[in-house]
């Protein structure tokens, strides 16, 4: 368990650890936390657009929603929405990726393929449009982010276990009639883990932020869903004079991802092998390997 | 120089077949629609029977395989069809709207560069300092902002309260005479300084909206390359022999991390190409963002197509550029 | 404030970046002799065939039809038109056409363009042709002479001669040269303009705007200082809309201005406030043919369960009236004592226990994307269901898929909030649009409100010549109506709108939605 000890001693990671954390007993506690839960979905016409006060701590919105309740409880449609998105796309991405390593011929070649010509569309054209196509709705915001984020884990997975393969033990559980199968599963896949847990810390914070886009583009969750992207895109026909409309929901945007991402580069510096590998000791700064593809995915 | 040339024949031919894929598919996401495009097309109170016409007429009655098959062979000849909200070809519409993102996107990867490279390099030699932290605190945030968010809090902040810049749009009133369609350029060639200004003015905030999160990529590599090179024993060397500190590190030290940078602008375009469709939204920057974001709307089919098609050609293209200008100014790379 | 330091910035940076060229003003425009209006959505074409509600400026303003509605209350004023005649049997209109009206490409409007634009406007079925598809039969429009055009109706119709107020007439010569493949010309005249109207497009891009100038020949002649152009500008965002029109860039928006920012616009000394009554009603649609609102006692439970006072006083600050009646107050044929239904929970338990069809799934609310109104309204609506035990889900859709769904009733939305504007100054625009059932297969006709004796009344009522016959007619129709509750009547408009200091001479006209600008003229 040093390698748990490694990640308390990273301060940057801890934070991000403890952010997350944060969100995940907000989600789960929110009922409890709300001081105006039972009004999450209900109107009150004539306290609407009043700046945050005693009562409401976020002020309230265009219906008289408490926007402090309401964004507890978008918690947990952000935190639902990536972590099945992100999920949906490992489910899908991991196996391909190993079949595409372990296969020779045209499979991997045209998966490898395949992958290549989801990448060449921007992330959120592809993710809108298959939003739009199968209507706005929560779970077509999930099945939007499992399309776009699948090749990601395909084409890592890929590449790791393709250097895996040339690995001795590997052949040596072929050599031994192991099925291809089980080679893949049991022996190849947890050595993939370390990369793989990093890869998925840091998409769920894109993963976040591609489902705010798309609910502020009005293509996730419908009123009086209280998203938070949809909140801030509500906010902005009352701007400038409600100003605490859009801060607290896009403020809670800018933490969750922000712990993501402190998370996985701190897991990063500590699990992925290949840059470890590839890093001499005096060197301490990390390449960050992932950050461009993580910009390029948004 | 045959290499050279096969070389060039592979990558046209991954091209067209990136594309293709492409097509591919938009037309299953596209065949899966709960709406009836020929409906759309005919017109709110058009009849069954004509319903049916366009139907035929489009060809939207034959199999999706036909459909695409079709659609390929107008692909072919440059055809991509008519938008059904502009009732214009969706080649017109996007040629035309293909300035608007192509200056926003040049000005945000201009001022990325400019700002990301020299922060880059300072926070390199100044290493654990309170600045370098501080940077390090900026482009993390340059991660984890919502650029719809960002971009809000820039209008309410630079527009609303100051009062500085213009809220949305390209330009003030008209647009300069069209010569390039990029209007800095129109009105520099038609001398005309108002225009220019106004639309340097309109630019700002979508610009810098977008340039937030590529600035941050720019500065961590440019430090990590930089670490990297100064840790070299070049430097040691290029020390002993006399040279000042600020030449070693901004012309020897430099040089090297640039070429970590370089490798990132192609992966940065497409960042930019995707981060211009909410961008272009909320500034009603009239570009092909906000063409697919409306197309998407108006479930307008061949706009979409067309559209998505466009920027992925876009895409490829200035990463084969990227490529193709790394192997004239490094040799080694054109052997991957 | 907002402006002068603006300047001040505009000024140092621009001193910064030209210093070496001379500097010509920023706002040159200001100053400049044109017309400069906000539009909320893209104009996405020119064509007066085939535009919608929401894109009536191009139409209007580059195009003429026989006859315009204009004031408050709209009065019928001859446009090419000069005059016109009706047979005793009233099926046959003549109209004499105005001598010496030009298309902007040189011209004279002659009956032939009229009888053209009536066939285009039959064939490609869309826009205002529905009000005359059920009416006129392709083929039987014909030119007497160069001035007289005659139109021949399949059965009296006592609203027809304000139907020609929608008739906008096309340049046929110019029109016929630019078709292809019998396309009626819809592509060329998508880009292009080929009216005879106030003003001529100039400049088009479907995602900026367009300019219009102004046609010195027009055949109605200007007042003084009218203004050279018009630029239209597409102005999505509620904010930008407020900005501009605080800063000057625009003169005037068309279309309805946020209640929320109105207080900070009527503030401003550029500005002038403009408030006049409007028709223009908001309700909520059921889809009668589908169950449970097959069931009058759900549909009137749903109707008590809506917070009328929290849309009207609440969310809409009272720049809307409640109005229980399919039509806006002051038409002949309006039930003067009607009351209508409240927010009345108890009553709405009472109702639903009487009904017969189970409410016991989720309904659906359609709300249209982009518009706050419907969505707020479903909200509301939603809120008061929840009090009745009753789940409702709200679904937002575009308005083209939505109007595309409204055309039968199997898949015509479940609940949808929708306006209903006056298409022509007749009482048969409100009920006999929306609730005559053999009208049925478009928006208007989205309740899919099927009551024999309405629609006998309504028949009557559209045939008959005698005003006072008709008044009674529509009476009792719209009194049937209320009670069955195809739909939970809100309220009507009130046109609220700002427009610069310098914009002089505009009247605003119900029907049209006070998009008709050639009378306006600029004070300097």
């Amino acid at each position: 368990m040093s390698l748990w000890r490694r990640l308390l001693r990273d301060r940057m990671a801890m934070i991000g650890l403890t952010i997350i954390l944060g969100f995940v007993l907000i989600a789960i506690f929110a009922p409890l936390l709300a001081n105006h839960a039972d009004e999450i979905y209900d109107l009150a016409p004539m306290d609407r657009l009043q700046p945050p006060s005693a009562d409401h701590w976020f002020g309230t919105d265009r219906v008289g929603g408490d926007i402090y309740s309401r964004l507890l409880f978008g918690t947990r449609i952000t935190l639902a929405t990536a972590v099945v998105g992100v999920g949906a796309a490992m489910l899908v991405g991991v196996p391909l990726g190993l079949l595409a390593a372990f296969s020779d011929g045209w499979v991997g070649a045209s998966i490898m393929r395949a992958s290549d010509i989801f990448l060449s569309i921007p992330q959120v054209v592809l993710a809108i449009t298959i939003a739009q196509t199968l209507g706005p709705s929560i779970i077509n915001v999930i099945l939007a982010l499992s399309v776009t984020f699948w090749p990601w884990f395909t084409r890592l997975v890929a590449a790791e276990a393709r250097a895996l393969r040339r690995e001795i033990f590997v052949e040596a559980c072929s050599a031994l009639g192991a099925n291809s199968a089980r080679v893949l599963f049991l022996h190849v896949l947890p050595n993939l883990s370390s990369p793989l847990i990093v890869r998925t810390t840091l998409s769920m914070g894109y993963a976040i932020l591609t489902a705010a886009a798309l609910g502020f583009l009005g293509l996730g969750a419908q009123a009086p869903s209280p998203e938070w992207g949809r909140t801030i895109a509500e906010s902005r026909e009352f701007l400038p004079d409600a100003w605490w409309y859009a801060t607290a929901p896009g403020l809670a945007i800018f933490l969750v991802v922000m712990g993501f991402n402190l998370l996985g580069d701190g897991l990063r510096d500590l699990l992925d092998p290949r840059l470890r590998r590839s890093q001499p000791r005096r060197r301490a700064v990390t390449v960050p390997q992932s950050a461009p593809i993580e910009v390029a995915a948004e | 120089m045959p290499r050279a040339l096969a070389a060039t024949g592979h990558r046209a031919g991954q091209f067209v077949v990136t594309l293709l894929g492409v097509v591919v598919i938009m037309f299953l996401v596209q065949a899966v629609v709960p709406a009836d495009p020929a409906a759309l097309l005919a017109g709110q109170s058009a009849t069954p029977d004509q319903i049916a016409a366009i139907r035929t007429q489009y060809g939207l009655d034959q199999p999706i395989p036909i459909q695409f098959l079709h659609y390929i062979e107008r692909l072919v000849t440059g055809d991509l069809g008519t938008s059904l909200f502009t009732a214009r070809p969706v080649l017109n519409d996007l040629v035309e709207r293909l300035p608007a993102t192509m200056e926003l996107a040049i000005t945000a990867m201009v001022v990325s560069l400019a700002v990301g490279i020299p922060l880059g390099v300072v926070a390199a030699t100044h290493r654990n300092s309170l600045l370098d932290h501080a940077l390090r605190l900026v482009t993390v945030s340059g991660f984890a902002v919502a650029s719809f968010w960002l971009a809000i809090m820039m209008q309410l902040l630079f527009v609303m309260r100051l009062g500085w810049l213009p809220l949305s749009g390209r330009i003030e009133g008209s647009a300069p005479p069209h010569f390039t369609g990029f209007y800095l350029l129109d009105s520099v060639i038609a001398l005309d300084p108002g225009r220019l200004l106004s639309a340097l003015l309109h630019l700002a905030l979508p610009a810098a909206t977008l340039a937030f999160p590529v600035t941050a990529t720019i500065v961590r590599f440019t430090r990590a390359g930089m670490l990297d090179g100064l840790s070299r024993s070049s430097v040691r060397y290029l020390d002993a022999m006399g040279l000042p500190r600020h030449v070693i590190i901004w012309k020897y030290v430099l040089r090297g991390a640039l070429t970590s940078v370089t490798t990132q602008i192609g992966l940065l375009s497409g960042a930019l190409l995707g981060g211009s469709v909410v961008v272009e939204a909320i500034f009603d920057w009239p570009g092909l963002g906000y063409y697919v974001v409306n197309s998407v709307v108006m479930f307008d089919y061949n706009a979409i197509l067309g559209a998505t098609l466009w920027i992925a050609a876009v895409y490829i293209v200035i990463n084969m550029l990227v490529d193709f200008g790394q192997a004239l100014i490094d040799p080694r790379v054109s052997a991957r | 404030m907002v402006v002068p330091s603006f300047r001040a910035q505009a000024l140092l940076l621009a001193a910064l970046l030209v210093s070496f060229t001379p500097l010509s003003p920023t706002r040159a425009q200001s100053t400049e002799n044109v017309l400069r209006v906000g539009n909320g959505s893209e104009i996405n074409s020119l064509d007066p065939a085939v535009q919608d509600v929401a894109r009536l400026t191009v139409k209007m303003n580059t195009y003429d039809p026989l006859y315009r509605w204009l004031g408050n209350p709209p009065q019928m004023v001859p446009c090419l038109a000069t005059s016109y005649t009706e047979s005793p049997d009233g099926l046959t209109y003549t109209v004499s056409l105005a001598h010496g009206a030009r298309f902007h490409y040189g011209t004279e409007v002659t009956a032939d363009d009229v009888v053209y634009s009536m066939e285009r406007l039959l064939a490609l079925k869309q826009g205002s042709a529905r009000f005359f598809l059920p009416l006129v039969a392709p083929g039987t429009t014909k030119a007497m002479d160069k001035y007289t055009v005659q139109f021949t109706l399949k059965q009296p119709a006592a609203p027809f001669a304000g139907l020609l107020a929608e008739l906008y007439v096309v340049n046929a010569t110019l029109a016929k040269a630019h078709e292809q493949n019998g396309d009626w010309s819809t592509a060329w005249l998508s880009s292009h303009e080929a009216g005879s109207g106030p003003y001529h497009v100039t400049q088009y891009d479907p995602a900026v705007g367009w300019y219009a100038e102004r046609f010195k020949d027009y055949v109605l002649g200007w007042p003084a200082n009218a203004p050279d152009g018009l630029r239209f500008r597409t102005i999505r965002e509620t904010n930008s809309q407020t900005m501009a029109l605080m800063r000057g860039d625009i003169d005037f928006f068309l279309g309805s201005i946020s209640t929320d920012q109105f207080d900070k616009l009527a503030k401003m000394p550029n500005l002038v406030v403009m408030q006049e009554p409007h028709q223009r009603l908001f309700l909520i649609n059921f889809n009668n043919k589908k169950p449970p609102f097959t069931d009058i006692h759900v549909r009137r439970a749903f109707s008590y369960a809506f917070d009328y006072a929290g849309l009207i006083h609440g969310l809409e600050q009272d720049k809307i009236t409640r109005d229980p009646v399919p039509m806006p107050p002051g038409v002949i044929g309006y039930p003067k004592d009607a009351t209508g239904f409240t927010y009345d929970l108890a009553k709405a338990k009472a109702e639903l226990a009487q009904a017969e069809v189970p409410v016991d799934k989720p309904v659906t609310i359609y709300a249209m994307t982009g518009f706050p109104m419907p969505e707020q309204a479903a909200e509301i609506l939603q809120a008061g269901l929840r009090k009745l035990g009753v789940t409702a889900n709200i679904v937002a859709e575009t308005w083209p898929t939505l109007a595309d769904k409204c055309r039968n009733p199997d898949t015509a939305p479940d609940i949808m909030p929708i306006w209903a504007s006056a298409n022509y100054a007749d009482p048969h625009t409100w009920a006999g649009e929306m609730y005559d059932s053999t009208r049925w297969g478009s928006y208007a006709t989205c309740s899919y409100y099927k009551n024999p004796e309405v629609d006998t009344l309504l028949h009557k009522a559209f045939a008959s010549q005698e005003p006072s016959e008709r008044a009674e007619l529509y009476e009792q129709a719209n009194r049937i109506i209320m009670n069955d509750a195809p739909s939970i009547f809100v309220s009507n408009e009130i046109w609220i709108n700002v427009r610069n200091k310098r914009v002089q001479g505009y009247e605003f006209t119900p029907v049209g939605n006070g998009n008709y600008l050639k009378p306006i003229w600029l004070q300097h």
